[in-house]
């Protein structure tokens, strides 16, 4: 699998404090790549590392194959845009200025792309409104359109969607999804709003004090989300036996263990593995949602 | 370097705050040659002769104002780099710091030329009708406009390495203005004592000759006085007080001095910038 962005046992160190500790972790191309963790977690230590704006402690990391330390790094982040934490625009100028301000720092030869990407992020009636008069989920677009001014393969978004209301999470949403499926744009959002990214990320990095607790596809998290019984019995042999016969999904995950896709008549399968010489020791119904599934993998307990 | 300038350039060409201190230039400009011609028109009404001003009186007069005026635009300009977060973006864009950072240094001193020119443009203009041409050598003339044009650049040194290694722009301002008053203090306690003449007096003898008469004991001389000179010819704010007096003992040197701080300031201001965490 190719990806844009790997790091290899990052750490970031403030003092004492290890913002980042040990991180590695993998966006694959083309993916959007939901970023979870807690507030303090290291989410946004990491994005200002692979932005540039800091240096690692150690460790090390790669952007489409270039490691950070190579002088090539430079012009491979052209290939990237980002908003890290608030949108990096100037108040004082309108959208368009902002943009035409950013296409000079890229040396974009002409400013003929100014209108198309207002329009992709719905800024193209502003005007001579000032940024600073924007409304919050307006200024975060802004910050969009100015990351999408260099016309980026890989866009990095930190908290997206804080403090937005409803029709602005829609709206950023949805212009990520277009991103990603029209412009082929891979995206990195970290955020803990867990329920929104779970409409958008096709894979997840969980982060917890600074290190990768888990990363695993959309897919892989579906399955391990999805609704189950969870059955202990003596001989998952046998109880595989049972199930193939029942023509029943499941999966065993270790000798005494299985999640049964199916809505299953207890007595039933409890008659059919006795046939087999097979004990039922307990079933348990598992619906779990990210959120449980997050609180389950970093543990729910207060932070240090 | 170019991309970063140009961009630099069109933001400064939207700024209320840029085109703000060219107004106020201008102003004083404006209000520094109708002093002189009130002056001019209260000593004529009394039949005095006396009030003739030379064009080099009020004409470096900007090398103090913009001293403070730049202290507090350097700050709130580039300070907006760090409030509004788009230093980020020249880094993503895949700017090397030290471009970043020599491109708001060549950026501040271009609004510092602009200001200066601003301020220059109503003395010349109305002053024309003024003042007296200086009673200076063309050469000399030469090397106050150049040394006073590299003195701005110094101060403009001095303030981005302030703004760029401090990331909140009040701060900075607060610094930069505090710091230009403070070495106002240090330089003019510096000049205190190179301003006693050598002598108390000077006698004339039979034969007409001018000799020295008695020695002044508040005179500095000897290493004391090359330190102090070299103090003061080192510290912008101390060139500043000499132009202002267009009483300039070394005009060759001070430019060279003023050269030497914009290479210092620079040197320390990068080094420093290149090593820090940015948010």
């Amino acid at each position: 699998m190719e990806y844009v962005l790997a790091t290899q046992g990052l750490s970031k160190h403030y003092r004492q404090f290890k913002a980042l500790d040990n991180l590695t972790m993998h966006v694959p191309k083309g993916s959007i790549y939901g970023f979870v963790g807690r507030n303090g977690a290291g989410k946004t230590t990491l994005i200002r590392l692979i932005c540039g704006l800091q240096a690692p402690t150690s460790g090390s990391y790669s952007l489409y194959g270039t490691d950070f330390t190579q002088k090539e790094i430079a012009k491979i982040r052209r290939r990237m845009g980002a908003v890290v934490e608030t949108p990096s625009i100037y108040l004082d100028l309108t959208a368009e200025d902002n943009l035409k301000e950013q296409f000079r720092v890229l040396g974009v030869p002409t400013d003929d792309g100014i209108p198309e990407l207002l329009k992709l992020v719905g800024l193209e009636n502003t005007g001579k409104k000032k940024a600073r008069n924007f409304s919050l989920g307006m200024k975060q677009r802004l910050g969009i359109a100015v990351a999408l001014a260099g016309d980026p393969d890989f866009l990095v978004l930190d908290e997206p969607v804080n403090g937005l209301d409803p029709q602005g999470i829609i709206d950023i949403r949805e212009l990520i999804l277009k991103l990603n499926r029209e412009r082929n744009i891979t995206v990195l959002i970290s955020s803990h709003i867990l329920d929104e990214l779970s409409r958008l990320a096709t894979h997840y990095g969980f982060i917890d004090s600074g290190r990768i607790v888990k990363e695993l596809s959309a897919r892989e998290l579906e399955a391990a989300c999805r609704k189950c019984l969870r059955v202990e019995v003596t001989d998952t042999r046998a109880l595989a036996r049972v199930l193939d016969g029942m023509g029943v999904e499941y999966k065993i995950l270790s000798d005494g263990q299985a999640d049964v896709f199916a809505q299953l008549n207890i007595s039933q399968l409890s008659r059919a593995l006795d046939g087999e010489g097979c004990e039922l020791l307990s079933a348990q119904e598992r619906d779990e949602s990210l959120e449980s599934y997050f609180v389950n993998l970093v543990g729910g307990g207060p932070r240090d | 370097m170019r991309n970063l300038l140009s961009a630099n350039l069109l933001r400064l060409r939207k700024s209320r705050l840029f085109w703000g201190l060219l107004l106020l230039l201008f102003g004083l400009g404006v209000l520094f040659t109708l002093r002189r011609l009130a002056d001019q028109v209260r000593w004529s009404a009394w039949g005095a002769q006396g009030a003739r001003y030379y064009l080099t009186v009020d004409l470096f007069t900007y090398a103090l104002f913009l001293g403070f005026g730049m202290a507090a635009f350097i700050p709130l300009f580039f300070g907006a780099e760090y409030s509004d977060g788009a230093i980020r973006n020249k880094l993503i864009a895949g700017h090397s710091r030290l471009s970043i950072y020599l491109s708001h240094l060549i950026t501040s001193v271009v609004a510092a030329l602009c200001a200066a020119g601003a301020y220059v443009l109503p003395v010349l203009a109305v002053g024309f009708f003024i003042y007296e041409p200086p009673a200076l050598e063309a050469g000399t003339l030469a090397l106050l406009v150049l040394g006073t044009l590299v003195l701005l650049a110094a101060y403009c040194a001095l303030y981005t390495l302030v703004t760029m290694n401090c990331s909140r722009k009040s701060t900075a301002a607060v610094i930069c203005l505090l710091g230009m008053l403070a070495l106002y203090i240090v330089s003019g306690n510096v000049e205190i004592p190179l301003m006693h003449p050598e002598y108390l007096n000077w006698v004339v003898t039979e034969a007409g000759e001018m000799i020295p008469g008695d020695p002044n004991p508040r005179y500095v001389g000897g290493m004391e006085r090359v330190v102090l000179e070299t103090l003061q010819d080192l510290l912008p704010t101390g060139q500043s007080l000499q132009y202002m007096r267009a009483d300039v003992a070394h005009p060759a040197r001070l430019p060279l001095y003023a050269l030497i701080d914009v290479a210092a300031f620079t040197a320390i201001g990068a080094a420093l910038f290149r090593k820090k965490d940015l948010k």
